[in-house]
């Protein structure tokens, strides 16, 4: 998966379900009020379905969940550490 | 070890029930707190009225007061808010770097909940069952559980301590902290896993504040106290 599906997937989760309010990729989501603490949630019970993941709890930092681009980020990390660890495992077998 | 069939993020928010909306909101208002949302004739939902104390009110007046970097909290006040004998067995220190005892250190920020029981043990068993760490055993009389909350880098600490008096069960309507509100994954599945672990729960319900949907239900502990569970 590319970074850039992720930033779309999320970007137009926020604006179509959430909120009115206009927003960067780079802007604090919990600063201007996109989001709060049961908005996160939601959040992370739509990215665990849309993408096929789990979040851990201990992940929910606000380091990796504060604007588009991080959350983006700790996806494709996921993601791709997944995919990492599964050809890893392939090629040992 | 918590089972892995649902995650519990964190402390959503503690109740605040009064008699008066209006001193409430100004107390929370004076120590930072701002609103963030407010309801006015709420209709109460059926399922709560076993945390009731009497008759159930038909409607509540409900506000949500925020602060960066502690839980939310819901005042939340009706009709028959009204002053039952036994008191509620939770007490809510709120305030900044505020050190009710020796018990926590002076820079200690989080927000700080004493609950009187009649056996820490029983009380905190909810706690080593959903899988959270019970920290310190401070004496034979306190048991202190620290929930870390990831979702808004908030800290609640629940301090058990074992009193004598013999009712401590607490209701929705008595004025004072009456519940601690935890936001999970999945209601349905916390709410059947303390079924199963003999917990006195109430039924699953949906509430429609600002237009969102949450699933709500209420658990009495087996020493009396009610926690309240939130999930999308």
């Amino acid at each position: 998966m590319k970074l850039e599906e992720a930033v779309r997937k999320i970007n137009t989760y926020l604006s179509s379900n959430k909120s009115n309010l206009s927003f960067g990729e780079s802007d604090n989501l919990f600063d201007i009020g996109v989001i709060d603490s049961f908005g996160l949630i939601e959040l992370v019970l739509f990215i665990e379905k849309e993408f096929s993941i789990s979040i851990e709890i201990e992940n929910l930092s606000e380091d990796n969940f504060s604007n588009v681009l991080s959350i983006s980020n700790h996806i494709y990390q996921i993601i791709n550490n997944e995919e990492a660890k599964k050809n890893y495992e392939q090629g040992l077998g | 070890m918590r089972p892995r069939v649902f995650k519990i993020y964190g402390v959503s928010h503690i109740v605040h029930s009064t008699d008066s909306l209006y001193e409430s909101e100004s107390y929370f208002n004076k120590i930072g707190y701002s609103l963030k949302f407010k309801t006015i004739g709420s209709v109460n939902a059926l399922q709560k009225s076993s945390f009731i104390f009497g008759s159930m009110s038909e409607k509540a007046d409900i506000l949500l007061m925020s602060k960066k970097g502690y839980p939310d909290v819901e005042i939340k006040s009706e009709v028959n808010n009204r002053n039952i004998i036994s008191k509620s067995a939770f007490e809510t220190f709120y305030e900044e770097n505020y050190t009710p005892d020796m018990h926590f250190p002076k820079d200690d920020k989080s927000t700080k909940i004493y609950i009187r029981c009649n056996n820490t043990m029983n009380a905190t068993n909810i706690w080593s069952k959903l899988g959270f760490n019970i920290d310190k055993i401070l004496s034979n009389n306190y048991l202190k559980v620290d929930i870390k909350n990831s979702i808004s880098n908030n800290k609640v600490s629940l301090l058990y301590i074992n009193s004598k008096e013999k009712e401590l069960k607490t209701w929705l309507n008595q004025n004072n902290t009456v519940c601690i509100s935890f936001i999970c994954d999945d209601v349905e599945k916390v709410r059947s896993y303390l079924l199963k672990n003999n917990y006195s729960v109430g039924d699953v319900f949906i509430m429609t504040p600002f237009n969102r949907k949450i699933k709500v239900f209420f658990v009495r502990n087996y020493t009396g106290e009610i926690y309240e569970f939130i999930s999308p």
